[in-house]
C-alpha cells in the first residue's frame, strides 16, 4: 500500500485535461461567457428592451480619449447625427459639439442584481444625453453589446437545462431498458426509435406548432427547451441501454441483488455511474446542439420572441441582405454562438481523451 | 421437517427452452439445520452455484425451475412475491462470492458498501451505521477497521477483500449464509484463515451455512454434512465424516483422490 495520496479517475483526467492548452483556452472562454450572461444586467449599459429610434442601425461607436487638441479628456463619446450621402444612403456622423463623457458605475436602467438585489448601477455608461454602442445598435435603435448580454442568458442557459432533461430521460429509460430487457427493452427501445426516425428539425417545428401561441417569455422558453430536450434523448438512451446491458452481468450487480437491494437503486447506484466517463462526454458533445437549436428555432421566428433576446432572435435581424449590407455588425450574435460551440466542441473531444485513453486519437497532445 | 432452515425438496432446474429443456439441477433434496454447516460438494457445472442461486430466487434468465420447493423458515421462496425476496436477500439469507474483487463495485469505497446494506435492511442513524461498518469489519478480524472501510476494493489485498465480503453478508444478522466456493481465489493460507472465519462466525452468531465447494478436504474440517453433486444430481448425502472416509460413490472417491496431491 503506498502513502502517496491515490487519485480518483475524474481527478486524474482533470490532470491531464490542464495539459492540453487549446481546452483551457475555451474553458476560460466559456467561462467568461457564462460569468457575462450571469451579470448581464450589471455588465450591459442598457436593459435589453432600452430603445432610442434616432440611432436606429447606428454603428459601433469610437470611444474618444483625447480632444481636438490632443489633451487627455478621459474617455468620451460623441453625438451621432444622421445625414445622407450623395447615394442617398443614411449615414452616421460623429458630433464634434457634442461630447458626453464614458464612466464607471453609472446610474441607468433599473434591474435585480441576481434577480432579487434592485440596483440601477451599471458597469459602465455614458452621462448626460448621449448613447453609448459599443457594438452598434439594432433597427430600434437597441445597444447591440447589451442585447447580446441578455441573449447570451437564453441562448447559453438553454444548452444546460436542454442537456439536463434529454440525459435524465436517456439515462433513466436506457437503464431500464437495458437492466431489465425482455419485452420492456423491447418497448422502449421501438418507442426511442419512433423519435430517431422523425428528422430533428421537423420534429421540432412540429412539436412547436403543438405550443399556444399566447404564451409570455417566460412560458416559450420553456417550452423552447422541452422541445429541444425531446430531439436528443433517444439517441442517448440506445447507447446507455447497451452499457447496461453489458453492466448488468457484473458480479457486483449480482452481489447487489443478494443484498436486497431494489432494481432502482442498483440501476442508479450500480449500472449508471460506470457509464459516467461516456455521459460526461457526450454532455459537452450535445450542448452545442441545443444552443444552435434554439437559435434555429429562433431565427425563423418560432423561438423566443422579441423584446427578449437570444443569440438566435438577434441573428434572425439579419437574414435580409440589406440589413447585412448596411450594418454589419447585426452578425456579431452569429460569431458569439460560433465561439460556444467551438469551445464545447473542444472541450469534449480532450474530455473524451481525457476519459477514456483507449479511444485516445492520433496526435491530439 | 420441522426445526430446518432450509429444506430444498425434489428441486429441478431446466434450461429455458421448449425444444431442448436440458436439467441442470435433476431432483436435489438438501436440508440444512439450524446452526449446521452443510457442504454442497461437486465438480465444475455440477449445478452447486445454480442450486445457490435458485434459493435466493437469482437464476439466469435463461434458467427455470421446474419442480420442488424450497422451504425457508416455513415459507416456500419458489412461490414468495418479488417484494418478499428482496426483504429476505440480505437480511435473512446473505452470500459469500467466490471473487470478492468482482463482487464489490469498483467505484465506491468499501465502507461504504457496507453500508449500503446497513441502510436498506436496518433503520440505523448516519453515525451509528458508520460505527455498525467498523464494528462489522473488526468482527471479520480486520485489524484497521477505519483505513479498510476508505479503502476502495482494488487497494485491499485478497483475503482483507474477502473478509470485507463475509462482514457485508452479515451486516444485517442473516440466518443463513451460503458461501459459493469462498476461498477459491485465495492462496491455501489464507483459505484456512477464511474457513476457520466462517466457523467462528456460525457459531457466535449462531447462524448456518451452506458451503458450496469443490474441496473435499476443507469440508471434512468444516461441514456437519455433505452432499455430492453429479451432474445435477445428489449422488452421496451424509455426515461429513462418513462421506469422507467412506465414500460410497465412484465420483465422491474421484474427488479425494484428487485432493491427495
Amino acid at each position: 500500500m503506498t502513502n502517496k495520496k491515490s487519485l480518483s479517475q475524474l481527478q486524474i483526467a482533470w490532470q491531464n485535461f490542464k495539459k492540453n492548452r487549446t481546452a483551457m483556452v475555451c474553458v476560460f472562454i466559456l467561462g467568461i461567457f457564462y460569468g457575462s450572461a450571469l451579470f448581464a444586467d450589471f455588465l450591459s449599459p442598457y436593459s435589453y428592451d432600452n430603445e432610442d429610434r434616432n440611432y436606429s442601425y447606428c454603428p459601433p461607436m469610437k470611444v474618444h480619449w483625447v480632444d481636438a487638441a490632443g489633451r487627455f479628456t478621459g474617455p468620451q463619446v460623441y453625438g451621432m447625427t444622421l445625414k445622407f450621402d450623395e447615394y442617398h444612403k443614411r449615414i452616421f456622423v460623429e458630433d464634434n459639439s457634442q461630447r458626453f463623457p464614458v464612466r464607471l458605475f453609472v446610474q441607468g436602467d433599473p434591474y435585480k442584481f441576481l434577480g432579487f438585489i434592485p440596483s440601477r448601477t451599471h458597469l459602465f455608461g455614458v452621462l448626460g444625453e448621449g448613447r453609448l454602442h459599443l457594438l452598434g445598435a439594432d433597427t430600434r435603435g437597441r445597444d447591440l453589446l447589451s442585447r447580446i448580454l441578455y441573449g447570451g442568458r437564453i441562448s447559453l442557459s438553454i444548452g444546460l437545462i436542454g442537456v439536463f432533461i434529454s440525459f435524465s430521460l436517456g439515462l433513466l429509460v436506457g437503464g431500464v431498458a437495458g437492466y431489465y430487457g425482455g419485452k420492456i427493452d423491447n418497448f422502449l427501445m421501438r418507442f426511442c426509435e419512433v423519435f430517431m426516425m422523425v428528422p430533428g428539425f421537423y420534429l421540432m417545428l412540429a412539436l412547436r406548432s403543438a405550443v399556444p401561441d399566447n404564451f409570455n417569455s417566460l412560458q416559450i422558453y420553456l417550452a423552447v427547451v422541452v422541445i429541444l430536450s425531446f430531439i436528443g434523448w433517444a439517441g442517448l438512451a440506445r447507447i446507455i441501454r447497451g452499457m447496461s446491458i453489458s453492466l448488468k452481468e457484473r458480479e457486483y450487480v449480482l452481489a447487489a441483488k443478494v443484498m436486497g437491494l431494489s432494481d432502482f437503486t442498483i440501476i442508479r447506484k450500480h449500472i449508471l455511474p460506470h457509464t459516467l466517463s461516456y455521459s460526461i462526454v457526450a454532455i459537452m458533445l450535445s450542448i452545442p446542439g441545443y444552443i444552435l437549436g434554439e437559435a434555429a428555432l429562433s431565427l425563423i421566428g418560432l423561438g423566443i420572441q422579441d423584446p427578449t433576446a437570444s443569440w438566435g432572435n438577434l441573428l434572425s435581424e439579419a437574414m435580409g441582405i440589406v440589413p447585412i449590407h448596411f450594418a454589419p455588425w447585426i452578425l456579431l450574435p452569429g460569431v458569439f454562438i460560433f465561439l460556444t460551440v467551438i469551445c464545447f466542441n473542444v472541450i469534449g473531444d480532450t474530455l473524451r481523451d481525457c476519459l477514456d485513453p483507449t479511444l485516445k486519437t492520433e496526435g491530439n497532445h | 421437517m420441522a426445526g430446518d432452515l432450509l429444506n430444498i425438496q425434489n428441486l429441478v432446474i431446466a434450461v429455458n427452452d421448449a425444444e431442448r429443456p436440458q436439467k441442470i439441477v435433476d431432483g436435489v433434496n438438501l436440508t440444512v439445520g439450524e446452526q449446521k454447516i452443510v457442504a454442497l460438494v461437486g465438480g465444475s457445472g455440477s449445478g452447486k452455484t445454480t442450486t445457490g442461486l435458485s434459493i435466493l430466487g437469482l437464476l439466469p434468465m435463461s434458467l427455470a425451475v421446474r419442480q420442488g420447493e424450497i422451504m425457508f423458515r416455513g415459507e416456500n421462496l419458489l412461490t414468495a412475491s418479488a417484494r418478499r425476496l428482496q426483504e429476505i436477500r440480505g437480511k435473512e439469507i446473505a452470500m459469500v462470492f467466490q471473487e470478492p474483487l468482482n463482487a464489490f463495485n469498483p467505484v465506491f469505497r468499501i465502507g461504504d458498501q457496507l453500508e449500503e446494506v446497513l441502510i436498506i435492511h436496518t433503520s440505523l442513524a448516519v453515525q451509528q451505521r458508520k460505527a455498525r461498518a467498523l464494528e462489522l469489519l473488526h468482527t471479520v478480524g480486520i485489524s484497521d477497521p477505519v483505513r479498510v472501510a476508505r479503502s476502495y476494493p482494488h487497494q485491499l489485498s485478497g483475503g482483507m477483500r474477502q473478509r470485507a465480503m463475509i462482514a457485508q453478508a452479515i451486516a444485517a444478522g442473516p440466518k443463513l449464509l451460503i458461501a459459493d466456493e469462498p476461498t477459491s481465489s485465495l492462496d491455501v493460507t489464507l483459505q484456512a484463515h477464511i474457513m476457520e472465519l466462517l466457523k467462528k462466525l456460525q457459531a457466535e452468531l449462531k447462524i448456518s451455512i451452506l458451503l458450496i465447494t469443490h474441496d473435499l478436504g476443507m469440508v471434512k474440517h468444516m461441514a456437519d454434512e455433505v452432499a455430492v453433486l453429479f451432474g445435477g444430481k445428489v449422488v452421496e448425502y451424509g455426515p461429513a465424516e462418513a462421506v469422507v472416509h467412506h465414500p460410497q460413490h465412484a465420483f465422491t472417491r474421484q474427488l479425494m483422490e484428487a485432493f491427495r496431491y
